[in-house]
């Protein structure tokens, strides 16, 4: 067990490095002379020149990336070309809102979709199950800038009961979280659902109604316990994607989360902070992977003993 | 003018005195001024953050709108107009010595917020911290012109030898030669004094927690959120000290957000990042400017703004005057104006009519498919040829390349389009032969800039001049119009313009108008030409 | 990109999501498909609007009433807005004059010839790379685990908005893109699956009697993977037409003028209180085909792995 954590964390760190190898590659291919947008139309040469070797843009992409990477393990990522300001510390700043919509999103995911799923099992064949499946559809049929900006429209506007974008109060984290989780919840709905049945056939499951449980304590007891392991998995494969989907709901609900700041980066040909970003989130996935890796075998013991 | 204008502040000095005896006593206690209340808080919105509250690294009009209520410059322009008028002198500098001396007197008791003057000193020393290369500023092209700047940059000398602190009031600046732009270089929030133990003492975080001596104090600026404003109460002058007490200003609204914010009247004013007119978007403006709701929260204005199309004069088919002037003729500039919902004002030529130097008698470009066949098949290109046309992200860009796009297409120019980020694009600008076309635009309220780098061959390094526009009868006349006063420079700028015109290096397209949607609770609103804003002339009603 | 959960749907069973209980296919296996296949109504719905999507998409030149980038002088109003559904323009104008209609009709070309070549793309990478780690096994197994596990850690869509800066966003550089972020996760289910056929009694009868191991491949162990391949491709077009409408709406989709979903999508969005129709229609088309294509995989996926079905 130990020797396995210590292999994970291993790799851990190599894919941190190969993420950091592949960001300062697409950097480097960036057209443009970073210097030249420093110092501005007007500077002389010898201004620019002056910049660029400031920045050690003089030096070999391999030297630039030896020390880049000396400051990043200390946790130096640099000044952003544009701001001139330290790039962790603003990475940081931003980093709650991201979180926020993030866990928000999750939240309703897995809620809408567990509950949508639980339901579209138990009565199965119904009508219910029907408009549960017809709204799971839809979740994954609209695009979610689509609906966050219809969302936003009505309840923001035509019936104000939260805020029109921003992240004032603590209401602001509603709609984010509903568009973000929506499409997503279509997926839990359909492995519940699958997992539910599964379990309900099961004899066990069979036997514990036959014996004259209540159909309720039947669905929590067992059948539900079955399901999380599933909506775990799933869960941990989500991080990344999550994150993708966080960087358009930032742009249409205006979170100053990571994503709007690494989007702003890649149009400021702002390297330090793409760079920044782009590890931030690389770093973040890896380490929750890790996470859900671990709960993964809490929750199910005979993967403990499988690896 | 003088005697109808003394007699209408009599009236209103007589209003105010009526209206203040009417209005009890809170709003005596409340400092009137002229019918203005001070006290009160505006909530503004813009759609990203600044760069930088470092007057020497900004160099976006965002951050520049709010640097200038934060910092005092020498000089500045009247606000609403083009006019430079003194703002931290007492009065316009002396120019001596050819107009290569000017001479410079500082008002006393300037004072920054920690108490530091802004003397002769503060200003010495902020100009020397933007040519340190350390500093990374880009403003030294804007002090290169000034004796032993050069040298300073390289580290030959310990100071600038053309910057003498006089006494601690008066200031003295020498340029290796005449340059009548110089009165408009030192407008710039850039070349604010900044206190030097501040400065020194904050680092790098000076850019976040500036320490100013403008009519407004950063109070506190959260990355990403918004920024807090609030009054500086030892402001010197107290004709031009600000009204409102605080100014929230929250970063990261999308626009179209914003606008629905003002229409609920949870923010003042939808600012979009202060680029030219797109506090509205494009998808909204018809419908609040037919509102009857909203008349009286639109204000426009039209801008010192041109927008022209450029042609690399060196690229393979549009070497050729004729294919250029075909091209002047393909483009239907009425369908961009239109298609900006009004918003523009068409264009004869790169000189905005409200600068001088701007020349009325120049015509408009007609549109003319027809002629600009028959001009391609005279040019040797019946069929047309291929090309592409750069243009930036921000909207309404892409619509005026893909209308171009499609002017060109019907005359058998086939043009791919090339939507890149400002920052890509500014780089394709920078790199001789980045791009055969693309649409650009001034903005700016000194004519010099226009005239230059439009048409000088100077320019073609800097990235500005992109059409590589190298006449040298008209760099001739641009760089002795650079050394006369301005009045004297005008005629030869008129002559250089009319030569340029027919080169079609540059196709003037049209004038930005600048819309503004704000709540008519806020008064003494104006768009400004230089800075858009002047939050210290808001008050509330 | 892909919602990897797409492929947890794929992985139903055991630590490495392979069924080994599975019955090989054969003609009999795919006829029987066919006959699971129709016997509900939501397959069957999705196949049709596939169908319907993919014929406008072939047909586009005879269907739109116009050329997509034709900017109409009378389809703009006098002060410039988008004409509203009606007359000459039976879905209304854009923003530039444009029939919405035919940009429609002309943009589903665009969009699936974006989801099916990126898909394509991925698919052959994801087979390829698969195989040969489910195959080989040991080194090259857990090399190319690494380097999912490495792509995976960075956010598609940001990777593709970093990708998109440095080269010009054309619909050959997009599908390259989509296609490149888009391989992980079904490399990781083929590779499952190709490690468990190993396994089985007729790879090693094959490999006892001598067969090189690209024979073993190609003849024994892919056409046992069609299956899932096509059910993941065909529920990730889906995604991947989201995808590319995101990509547009952070800016850097398909460039003007071609139409495309994801560009009417995105520059249409902020219309919603003004210009309704550029929000709706497009909103629709690209629901029915993103609709069909889930409902079309769902029902490949139950009517190709019995056991499933539940």
């Amino acid at each position: 067990m130990t020797r396995h954590l210590l292999e994970r964390l291993l790799w851990m760190a190599v894919a941190l490095l190969g993420v950091s190898v592949i960001t300062f590659v697409i950097g480097d291919l960036l057209p443009g002379d970073p210097a030249r947008v420093i110092a501005g139309p007007q500077a002389s040469q010898a201004v620019v020149r002056s910049i660029r070797h400031q920045l050690g843009l003089d030096q070999a992409v391999y030297v630039q990336y030896w020390r880049f990477l000396g400051r990043a393990v200390r946790g130096d990522f640099g000044l952003s070309f544009r701001t001139q300001l330290e790039v962790l510390p603003t990475i940081w700043a931003r980093f709650p809102y991201t979180v926020a919509v993030g866990v928000g999103g999750l939240l309703a995911e897995i809620l809408v979709g567990v509950s949508l799923g639980i339901i579209s099992a138990v009565r199965r064949g119904t009508v219910l199950d029907g408009i549960v499946i017809c709204t799971a559809l839809l979740g994954l049929s609209i695009p979610s800038f689509w609906l966050g900006l219809i969302l936003l429209y009505v309840f923001g506007y035509l019936w104000p009961i939260v805020p029109l974008g921003g992240t004032s109060g603590w209401t602001w984290i509603i709609l984010p979280s509903i568009t973000l989780g929506f499409s997503g919840s279509a997926f839990y709905t359909r492995m519940t659902r699958t997992a539910m049945l599964e379990t309900l056939s099961e004899d066990y499951v069979r036997t514990a109604r036959a014996k004259g449980l209540p159909g309720r304590t039947i669905v929590l007891k067992h059948a539900f316990r079955n399901a999380i392991r599933t909506v775990v998995t799933m869960a941990g494969m989500d991080v990344g994607a999550f994150l993708g989907g966080v960087l358009v709901i930032e742009q249409v609900f205006g979170i100053p989360g990571i994503g709007a700041l690494a989007w702003q980066a890649i149009l400021n040909e702002d390297l330090p902070m793409i760079q920044g970003t782009v590890l931030f989130a690389a770093s973040l996935i890896i380490v929750s992977n890790f996470a859900i890796d671990l709960m993964y075998g809490w929750i199910d013991p005979r993967i403990r003993t499988a690896s | 003018m003088q005697q109808p204008a003394r007699h209408a502040s009599l009236v209103a000095l007589m209003f105010v005195l009526l209206a203040s005896l009417l209005a009890v006593a809170p709003a005596a206690r409340a400092g009137v001024r002229a019918g203005i209340h001070d006290g009160g808080t505006a909530i503004l919105d813009f759609s990203s953050d600044p760069v930088s509250m470092d007057p020497a690294i900004a160099a976006d009009g965002y951050s520049l709108t709010i640097l200038h209520v934060l910092f005092v410059t020498l000089l500045t322009n009247k606000p609403g107009t083009t006019t430079v008028v003194p703002w931290g002198a007492t009065e316009m500098p002396t120019i001596t010595n050819g107009g290569k001396r000017y001479v410079v007197h500082i008002h006393a008791g300037i004072k920054f917020s920690d108490g530091e003057p802004a003397d002769a000193h503060a200003f010495k020393y902020s100009f020397e911290r933007i040519l340190i290369p350390a500093t990374k500023s880009p403003y030294t092209g804007s002090l290169a012109g000034v004796v032993g700047a050069s040298d300073f940059v390289a580290g030959k000398a310990k100071s600038v030898a053309g910057i003498k602190v006089l006494d601690p009031l008066t200031i003295q600046f020498d340029l290796v030669q005449p340059d009548n732009n110089f009165l408009y270089d030192i407008t710039y929030a850039a070349l604010s004094a900044v206190p030097q133990k501040a400065v020194e003492a904050a680092g790098a975080k000076f850019a976040t927690h500036p320490t100013g001596d403008g009519q407004f104090i950063l109070q506190n600026w959260t990355s990403g959120v918004g920024m807090t404003l609030v009054k500086n109460l030892h402001y010197f002058d107290a004709a031009t000290a600000g009204h409102l007490d605080k100014l929230l200003l929250h970063t990261n609204v999308p626009t179209n957000l914003a606008v629905l914010q003002v229409e609920k009247g949870m923010a003042d004013i939808s600012a979009g990042d202060v680029n030219g007119g797109d506090g509205i978007p494009l998808s909204l403006f018809l419908t609040i400017k037919n509102d009857p709701r909203w008349k009286s929260y639109l204000y426009h204005s039209t801008l010192p703004e041109t927008w022209f199309f450029v042609m690399a004069m060196r690229d393979k088919p549009l070497q050729n005057v004729k294919v250029r002037q075909a091209i002047a003729y393909a483009i239907n500039r009425q369908k961009i104006v239109q298609i900006l919902n009004g918003r523009g004002v068409l264009a004869s030529q790169i000189m905005p009519p409200s600068l001088p130097g701007y020349d009325p008698s120049i015509p408009q470009q007609e549109y003319n498919p027809a002629k600009a066949r028959k001009l391609l098949t005279e040019a040797g290109f019946p069929h047309g040829f291929q090309t592409s046309i750069t243009m930036f992200t921000t909207p309404p860009g892409p619509q005026e390349a893909t209308s171009i796009q499609y002017d060109l297409a019907q005359v058998g120019i086939q043009a791919v389009l090339r939507i890149v980020s400002l920052a890509q694009y500014s780089t394709l600008a920078a790199t001789p032969g980045g791009s055969p076309t693309q649409i650009n635009d001034w903005l700016a309220i000194e004519p010099a800039l226009f005239m230059n780098w439009t048409y000088n061959s100077n320019e073609i390094q800097a990235g500005n001049n992109m059409a590589e526009f190298a006449v040298p009868q008209v760099d001739a006349l641009l760089n002795k119009a650079q050394q006369l006063p301005l009045a004297q420079a005008v005629p030869l700028w008129q002559r250089a313009q009319r030569l340029a015109i027919s080169q079609y290096g540059y196709v003037p397209l049209y004038y930005g108008v600048e819309y503004d949607f704000v709540n008519p609770r806020i008064g003494g609103f104006q768009i400004d030409p230089n800075f858009l804003y002047e939050y210290q002339q808001w008050y509330l009603k | 990109m892909a919602h990897p959960a797409t492929s947890a749907l794929l992985i139903q069973d055991g630590d490495n999501g392979v069924d080994y209980e599975r019955p090989l296919r054969s003609q009999a296996g795919w006829s029987g498909a066919w006959r699971r296949y129709r016997a509900h109504t939501l397959p069957l719905v999705g196949l049709v609007l596939t169908l319907l999507v993919l014929g406008v998409a072939v047909f586009a030149p005879l269907l739109a009433p116009d050329n997509p980038i034709t900017q109409f002088p009378n389809g703009l109003s006098a002060e410039g807005g988008p004409r509203p559904p009606g007359g000459q323009f039976l879905l209304g104008t854009d923003s530039l004059g444009r029939d919405l209609l035919s940009r429609l009709i002309w943009g589903a070309r665009t969009s699936m010839e974006i989801a099916i070549l990126a898909n394509l793309m991925s698919a052959v990478i994801a087979v390829t790379l698969g195989a040969c780690a489910g195959y080989m096994g040991r080194r090259v197994d857990m090399l190319l685990m690494r380097l999912t596990d490495l792509l995976m850690a960075i956010p598609a869509m940001l990777l593709a908005a970093f990708l998109a800066a440095v080269f010009q966003p054309s619909i050959g550089i997009i599908v390259i893109v989509v296609g490149f972020v888009n391989w992980f996760y079904l490399a990781r289910i083929v590779r499952a699956e190709v490690m468990a056929l190993r396994q089985r009694e007729f790879v090693d009868a094959a490999r006892a009697i001598g067969l090189p191991t690209w024979r073993i491949l190609a003849r024994h162990i892919l056409p046992q993977l069609w299956g899932s391949v096509i059910v993941y491709s065909t529920l990730n077009v889906a995604t991947t037409v989201l995808f590319v409408a995101a990509l547009s709406y952070v800016g850097i989709g398909v460039q003007p003028p071609t139409a495309d979903w994801g560009n009417i999508i995105a520059e249409g969005n902020t219309y919603l209180s003004v210009a309704p129709w550029l929000v709706i229609f497009p909103g629709i088309a690209l629901g029915i085909s993103v609709l069909g294509f889930n409902l079309l995989g769902d029902g490949l996926r139950d009517a190709l792995d019995p056991r499933q079905k539940v």
